[in-house]
């Protein structure tokens, strides 16, 4: 349903917007401008950025628009002002619009389809909060994942484990020696440590907002492993500490470096294409992690752009030629009128 | 949280016939409160000017007068002048009635009674009321008439002026509460009327006013209705407007005035809170359904009270001149609205906590207390004594509808 509407408003849009550079009328114009951009609005809100939805009807509608038909009544000579482009003018702006349009394009096109990706449970993806290995599973109420995921998902794993421990405490009871019952505890812990594996990797990550989610891409994957190793093989547990510290700064450095790279700071374009943006951009500042949602602020810019071409086109076309039409009132005959 | 009337929208079961069926209430609402509102102008009209106002249809009160007015404007001629620009014309009304009723979508009735609450609601209010003033600009221009452009023309200098002191004003509430989200600046309201926001500190109480004024002038209401003025501009912007559209057009604009009332009443006056201790919508169970219903009611009589503070304002003063109108807003609303915005700004981060606590107990009982005596006043003020003489309509006893007193000859 979403996507149905998402395709009306912007077949809406784009048909005004085709009106608008179409049209002849200044006035008529800013009309059908007003139909591109309160379309243009609405897609904000579909995509849930209420607040940059309200700045564009405001700014745009509520200020630029009202201050063209304005402008144009003010300057005003005949009763409705029509002009004529000339071919220079239809060159230029049609570069300028398709540098813009290339820009978008292009900014949409170079992306990858983060909706396949974000749901993807791979391998690559753990959970990101918190990153130390082996803390919290579903078990553990601290972990901070656990409130996403819905309650039956919790106690139906609860009692998959319990499931687990019970099948195995019958067959170790009933174990001949005890090597065969340390085999089995071994194995009893492999399937517990597989379930609490599920947990995080499945449902939690599952339930979670995408944006408390961090990838583990191959640096990241790297930092974490070597420091492993050199956790493991420290003397003491003071040393240990300091060692996951490390580790901890040196994957927000990564992070960072990632972040500035990032394939979903340019996820930005697809708001426009209606597909549902990225997760949001995880920053690490000073050891907050910080969600930034600019995926919107892309189309805005160059919604701003376009815009500010507009006024100065509309600046321009009202000391530019006109064609003067007079009112019929003092030509004669409805004719006359455009 | 209290059981929210509406919750049921936020479940996945056809949220989108059920968003139909939102719109649907909202304009029905829309709907009937215009049709009341004219009917309550006229009386308003009638009584503050010593008229008659609609007495001969519908019986008492006249309270049919508005659906005659009604069905005579949908059998009027619909007259699009030679002139006009057609497109424009036909399309104005109805581009400033959706600004103005897309507006209550985010206006709360009640506790979680809201077809879409949003974290920003009072910013898209306005935002989206910025709409009509485009459709009332288009209806002006696309008449193709000089009133109607001369009467679009004021509109939108009033109107782009006007929108920053509203604007300014409207965020001396939210500075206090911290939120634009209508519904819980309303829950913060709620436990007794000196929680309102008016009484808050100084800098609330002055900016209730200031935006009741900007509000009545972007509604372009009487002293403030210079885009309208009949006694220079024929109607103003409508002036080339008949029949099913000139409707529309009012209807947008009673829409409007209870919505920037609406707005009033949720920033200052308590929203849908009741003004006693308790408040009811977080009553268990059923209880807090009705309590809730309650609080819808309450909601929508303080908006009509405040749309009717407007029609006696509108009846009491005459209306100012252009320039007077920009000078009001551009050296006095602004300059006020910035200095409330200052002043309560440092009322929240330099006054010792003691005082911003309880200082609203103060304003609350200086209030009251002027209010008595004010009443009282009234009470005690002499009337002419029964049978004088006052110059006014009702001296002419040979009109239809007379019903008052007999003329002292």
């Amino acid at each position: 349903m979403q996507e149905i509407l998402f395709w009306v408003i912007a077949l809406l849009t784009s048909v005004s917007a085709i009106a608008t550079v179409v049209t002849q009328n200044i006035v008529r114009a800013a009309t059908w401008l007003l139909f591109a951009l309160a379309g243009t609005s609405g897609i904000f809100f579909l995509l849930g950025a209420d607040l940059v939805g309200a700045i564009q009807l405001l700014v745009y509608v509520g200020g630029t628009l009202v201050l063209v038909v304005f402008g144009v009544m003010l300057t005003a000579q005949g009763p409705f002002i029509n002009m004529k482009t000339s071919g220079a003018e239809y060159a230029v702006s049609t570069i300028v619009g398709a540098t813009l349009m290339t820009v978008l394009v292009l900014a949409a096109l170079s992306l990858r389809k983060p909706a396949d990706e974000q749901y993807t449970l791979s391998e690559e993806y753990r959970l990101g909060v918190p990153l130390a290995e082996g803390s919290g599973t579903l078990g553990d109420p601290r972990h901070p994942l656990v409130k996403y995921a819905p309650k039956e998902r919790l106690i139906k794993l609860k009692l998959e484990r319990e499931e687990v421990k019970r099948s195995f405490k019958e067959k170790i009871e009933k174990a001949t020696s005890e090597e065969t019952q340390a085999e089995l505890i071994e194995e009893r812990d492999r399937a517990l440590g597989r379930l609490a594996y599920e947990d995080r990797m499945h449902t939690l990550a599952a339930y979670a907002p995408t944006d408390r989610l961090v990838k583990l891409t191959p640096q990241r994957l790297k930092v974490v492993r070597d420091y492993k190793k050199k956790i493991e093989d420290a003397p003491s547990a003071e040393a240990k500490a300091e060692l996951a510290e490390e580790r901890d700064l040196a994957l927000r450095r990564v992070t960072n470096r990632e972040a500035a790279t990032s394939p979903y700071t340019m996820a930005i374009g697809q708001g426009l294409l209606g597909r549902p943006v990225g997760p949001a951009h995880v920053e690490v500042v000073d050891g907050v992690r910080k969600v930034t949602r600019t995926h919107y602020l892309f189309p805005f810019e160059i919604v701003s752009v376009h815009l500010l071409v507009v006024l100065i086109g509309a600046a321009y076309l009202a000391r530019a030629k006109r064609r003067k039409t007079q009112s019929p009132l003092i030509a004669g005959g409805p004719e006359a009128r455009p | 949280m209290a059981p929210p009337l509406f919750a049921i929208f936020s479940t996945p079961y056809w949220p989108y016939l059920l968003a139909i069926i939102a719109a649907a209430v909202l304009i029905g609402f829309m709907l009937v409160s215009a049709v009341f509102s004219v009917w309550l102008e006229r009386k308003v009209a009638g009584r503050i000017q010593d008229r008659l106002g609609p007495t001969r249809v519908g019986g008492k009160f006249g309270w049919l007068q508005t659906l005659a007015d009604g069905i005579k404007l949908l059998c009027k001629e619909d007259i699009i002048p030679n002139d006009a620009d057609h497109f424009l014309f036909r399309l104005g009304p109805y581009i400033a009635l959706a600004g103005s009723f897309m507006a209550f979508v985010a206006l709360p009735f009640g506790n979680g009674v809201v077809a879409q609450e949003m974290n920003i609601a009072i910013f898209y209010m306005l935002a989206i009321m910025s709409t009509e003033v485009f459709g009332i600009i288009l209806i002006g221009y696309g008449s193709g008439s000089k009133w109607s452009l001369f009467g679009g023309m004021r509109e939108a200098a009033q109107m782009v002026s006007y929108e920053i002191p509203m604007a300014i004003c409207v965020i001396v509430p939210i500075v206090v509460s911290g939120t634009m989200n209508l519904n819980r600046m309303a829950m913060q309201q709620s436990g007794g009327i000196w929680n309102w926001y008016i009484f808050h500190d100084p800098f609330t109480f002055a900016a209730f006013w200031t935006y009741f004024t900007c509000a009545m002038a972007s509604c372009k209401r009487a002293p403030f209705d210079l885009a309208e003025a009949e006694s220079e501009l024929v109607a103003g912007f409508h002036t080339e407007y008949s029949g099913f559209r000139w409707l529309v057009i009012f209807m947008a604009e009673y829409g409007a005035m209870f919505a920037v009332s609406g707005i009033a009443v949720l920033l200052f006056l308590g929203g849908w809170s009741t003004g006693i201790p308790w408040e009811l919508s977080e009553a268990p169970g059923f209880l807090g359904i009705l309590g809730n219903i309650v609080n819808v009611v309450v909601f929508i009589f303080k908006g009509w009270f405040l749309v009717f503070i407007m029609m006696w304002v509108r009846w009491t003063l005459p209306r100012l001149r252009i320039d007077q109108v920009m000078m009001m807003c551009l050296k006095y609303l602004i300059p006020i609205s910035c200095v409330l915005l200052v002043g309560v700004s440092l009322w929240q981060v330099a006054m010792p906590e003691i005082v911003v606590v309880h200082f609203h107990w103060v304003l609350f009982a200086v209030s009251m207390v002027c209010l008595l005596m004010l009443i009282v006043r009234f009470a005690k003020m002499s009337s002419p004594p029964p049978g004088t003489a006052m110059p006014g309509m009702w001296m002419m006893t040979d009109l239809p509808g007379y019903q008052g007193a007999q003329r002292k000859t």
